[in-house]
């Protein structure tokens, strides 16, 4: 007799329209027509409704998640993340053009999911399909377009390759041998950047977060060295650089998106290091132009990670302090790029960064206004086995002389609306966590 | 409508059982349990409604026209032509679409498939009602005289969309004599908790994970997990159908009915023929009375009847060809356990012989899950470890430790605990089994609680009889 109550009670108690702890709006009761009576959705949305206000819901929900939990046994070592994928995976900058890039559900095809192990996160790489032949293709294209400017590539890995612990080796793919395969296929007119080799070499030190996807400033400057060797170049040393620690502590996106305990009680710190580069850098974003600081310190308490360049932007121009040799470097990059960027003052007086997620500038049009003597395409590990991401860096090259990409109206309005508006704290940190760019 | 849903359990069987309990008359009682019977069966279904009232005054009809000629060579007409009907409603709906489908595929024609959804409960009340027309024929039962109690017992909505197969002739007597005994009503409300607990806490959480393994990528599946995917798979597959039995049961328990039982532990079983005696036995008791039997059984064309009926079996569950060969796969086990198998494994420990019965079974779920043969070669490849597959992933280690307490669970279900309990309680002290009533309250609530939690988070809730 007890569900007779429960059937009263469900008529009795006050009905909520909107569920707060959900944060959605809750089914409301359904419209009877002929056609959905006929069909049978009439009576489905009437198990939705019954479903969304039934008594005590609250507690049965609450029942219902902790019976998930108590169904085995959760190790309090490691835990497997595998539905961030779905978090916005494609980047997304104030809204920027991400629909221009945004290929299908393909993206980061390759990553298996978040693996916490050892206070740490690893992307899980699969290498399941790898993308080197088309990734190559792009980047020889641009031997192909550009003549009389070196071009030099280099893929950045994860940090999975060096910190993972050897019991999971067998079931997580080797990000080098992805590297090397794509290398092998480049052209003659590429210099390939062995970053991996050179971080390898100091898998001791602190080169990764372990909350972020991202490389530290040790790390991109390790990548530094490694171009350097290919660029026959001596590197600045790391003891005639100024170094710098933000106050506080960093938790990146692999704890925003797993809210992971072990994460959070073991967060990250940023050091960086002050190369001769000026305070300030110019950046381009259309037609409109601004002076950034190169080390952005306020203001980033959201992500910390803004404090190299203050993040993305279609182009920026930094400029050494010591090189007067008239060479300008041209870096197209996504994110691993931000604190690697500084660094190429040492050995150029001219440093341009572009992102080519944000940019609608034809790389052609670059070369020429600004006199270009080195290419260098900086990729991660999963934009090179992604393809919407090789295809946007493969547009940037095809672009005619003196055309822009259509998008860039759409996206300057867009952008507009963001900075008029207060956004949203949660927008602001799903800005930055891609974890492929 | 289904059990396990809010509206059915809150509201429906609610409302059902106050109304029963408080008409006292036979009739009125009877007439409300039709009623109710087509609501349930409308929510559902709410345009082939209309062909389950059709088929039922047909059967009735039938049934009347049998009994007055009886003992005059005139009694067939009306039997063949009431199965000519049943099996052309049936064919129509179930197998129009296979049926076309291969006639153009072997003679190049095109001739447009049918694409209407099958009603609900299709192949169940078409048994049933052809199984009445049988036994009124043969003289086992009378023909229902009244035409809503024919209805109550086509439709009566407790076995009408997941079975089990009723008999006309089990419940005959029961449609104008039942009694409500306070005994059978708590052995139904218990029977039907049962049933409702495999259902959403075993079958439908099994399900979401047949789901991820059985349902995804198989070309990059790992062995560990196409082990698991289908061991999950045999796991729902039974507590769903075993749940919805129980609820029958139960559901008509409450009311005063007495269904036989459907499901007897069959993964207990060790041999196929053991297993086919255990499983779905309404449906296996069927084919062997009214199709087996009459072709001969075991006495003449052995062979042919066994693969007939097995056949049949298959295509039963589904009008595509896995269905056939998940039949014919168990029709040959059984063969050649009559033939050698069952001599040689009595000369083993009995547990190979269970190995061998649940390594079948599983083999027999592969070829039911997947519809098409490359998928069932496929994922008979990687099972078997002839794929080139990984033979493990990480994500799988985690996911099977965070199941593990469940999974223990659901195997030991799977077991004769139930029975067990009970001979233990009988065995038991008189103080304790004084107790026993006040525990199977509490027991009952807790089942219910939980499956209601489960069902207010509206965890995943598949309805697997929409082929049969």
């Amino acid at each position: 007799m007890v569900i007779s109550v429960v059937g009263i009670l469900f008529f009795m108690l006050p009905q909520e329209k909107i569920s707060d702890a959900e944060k959605r709006t809750l089914a409301p009761f359904p419209m009877l027509t002929k056609k959905s009576l006929l069909s049978g959705d009439y009576m489905d949305s009437l198990d939705l409704y019954t479903a969304d206000h039934f008594p005590f819901r609250s507690t049965f929900i609450s029942v219902s998640d902790q019976l998930k939990l108590i169904r085995g046994f959760h190790s309090k070592e490691e835990s497997f993340y595998n539905d961030v994928q779905a978090v916005d995976e494609i980047p997304t900058k104030k809204g920027a053009s991400a629909k221009d890039i945004q290929g299908s559900d393909e993206a980061l095809k390759n990553c298996k999911g978040l693996l916490v192990a050892n206070n740490r996160a690893f992307q899980i790489f699969s290498n399941e399909e790898p993308m080197n032949k088309d990734f190559s293709d792009m980047i020889n294209l641009y031997a192909k377009k550009l003549k009389g400017v070196r071009i030099f590539a280099g893929v950045v890995p994860t940090a999975s390759d060096f910190f993972l612990p050897s019991k999971y080796s067998e079931y997580i793919g080797k990000e080098k041998e992805n590297i090397t395969a794509s290398y092998k296929l480049f052209n003659k007119h590429i210099l390939p950047i062995d970053i991996h080799q050179e971080l390898a070499k100091h898998k001791k030190e602190y080169i990764y977060y372990k909350t972020d996807h991202h490389w530290t400033d040790l790390g991109a400057y390790y990548g530094y060295m490694a171009f350097c060797k290919a660029a026959k170049t001596t590197p600045i040393a790391l003891a005639d650089m100024k170094s710098k620690q933000l106050k506080g502590d960093f938790l990146g996106t692999h704890f925003l998106k797993t809210k992971d305990q072990r994460l959070e009680s073991h967060p990250d710190y940023i050091k960086y290091w002050i190369p001769p580069v000026e305070k300030y850098a110019m950046k381009y974003d259309g037609e409109e132009e601004e002076e950034i600081k190169v080390f952005k310190t306020k203001d980033i308490s959201k992500n910390k990670y803004l404090v190299f360049l203050g993040g993305d932007e279609p182009l920026i121009h930094l400029k050494s302090t010591k090189c007067t040799n008239g060479k300008t470097i041209l870096l197209i990059k996504n994110s691993y790029g931000n604190p690697f960027a500084a660094f190429l003052t040492a050995n150029y007086e001219n440093v341009l960064v572009v992102d080519y997620r944000y940019t609608d500038t034809s790389i052609k049009d670059l070369v020429k206004e600004y006199e270009v003597n080195d290419i260098l395409i900086l990729n991660g590990i999963y934009s090179s086995n992604t393809p919407n991401h090789i295809e946007r860096e493969r547009d940037i090259i095809e672009l005619k002389e003196g055309t822009k990409n259509t998008f860039k109206k759409k996206k300057r309005k867009k952008k507009e609306e963001d900075e008029t508006q207060p956004s949203d704290s949660l927008n602001i940190v799903m800005d930055s966590t891609s974890i492929i760019d | 409508m289904v059990f396990a849903s809010l509206n059915f359990l809150f509201f429906f069987l609610a409302i059902n059982l106050i109304l029963y309990y408080s008409i006292s008359n036979k009739t009125f009682r009877n007439v409300l349990l039709t009623i109710m019977s087509l609501v349930f069966y409308a929510w559902g279904e709410p345009i082939w409604i209309g062909l389950l009232i059709f088929s039922s005054i047909i059967d009735y009809t039938h049934g009347l026209l049998i009994e007055r000629y009886r003992g005059t060579k005139w009694a067939k007409a009306p039997l063949i032509s009431c199965i000519i009907i049943n099996l052309s409603i049936l064919g129509t709906f179930k197998y129009a679409g296979f049926i076309t489908d291969n006639v153009n595929f072997l003679t190049g024609l095109n001739l447009s498939v049918p694409t209407y959804t099958l009603p609900i409960g299709i192949s169940f009340y078409t048994f049933q009602t052809i199984s009445y027309v049988l036994d009124v024929y043969r003289g086992e039962v009378k023909a229902q005289r009244s035409l809503m109690k024919f209805m109550l017992f086509v439709s009566l909505f407790h076995q009408l969309v997941a079975g089990p197969i009723v008999r006309y002739s089990h419940i005959a007597h029961e449609i104008d004599n039942r009694k409500i005994r306070i005994n059978d009503v708590s052995a139904g409300i218990s029977r039907f908790c049962i049933g409702l607990f495999k259902k959403i806490c075993i079958a439908n959480v099994a399900g979401e994970m047949v789901v991820t393994y059985m349902g995804g990528d198989l070309s990059t599946l790992a062995f560990s997990e196409a082990w698991f995917g289908i061991l999950m798979f045999t796991i729902q597959i039974y507590f769903d159908f075993s749940g919805y039995s129980d609820m029958a049961i139960g559901l008509g328990r409450m009311v005063g009915f007495h269904y036989h039982e459907n499901f007897n532990y069959p993964y207990t079983s060790k041999s196929a023929s053991d297993f086919w005696r255990r499983w779905h036995i309404s449906l296996g008791t069927f084919f062997r009375d009214y199709i087996y039997i009459p072709l001969g059984g075991n006495k003449k064309y052995f062979y042919r009847n066994l693969m007939v009926v097995w056949m049949l079996t298959g295509l039963w569950h589904g009008s595509s060809w896995n269905f056939i060969l998940w039949g014919l796969f168990w029709g040959i086990l059984i063969l050649l356990e009559r033939l050698f198998l069952q001599k040689f494994f009595s000369k083993l420990p009995a547990f190979v012989s269970h190995i061998y019965l649940l390594l079948a079974a599983m083999v027999g779920w592969v070829l039911f899950y997947f519809v098409d043969m490359h998928s069932v070669v496929k994922y008979l490849s990687i099972l078997f470890g002839q794929s080139g597959n990984k033979w493990n992933s990480l994500e799988f280690n985690t996911v099977f430790m965070s199941n593990i307490y469940w999974l223990i669970l659901a195997i030991i279900l799977c077991l004769p605990v139930y029975p067990f309990t009970h001979s233990l309680l009988r065995k038991s002290s008189i103080r304790v089994q004084a107790l026993v009533p006040y525990v199977t309250i509490a027991f009952d609530f807790f089942l219910l609680f939980l499956s209601t939690a489960m069902l207010v988070g509206k965890t995943f809730n598949p309805f697997l009889y929409f082929r049969f």
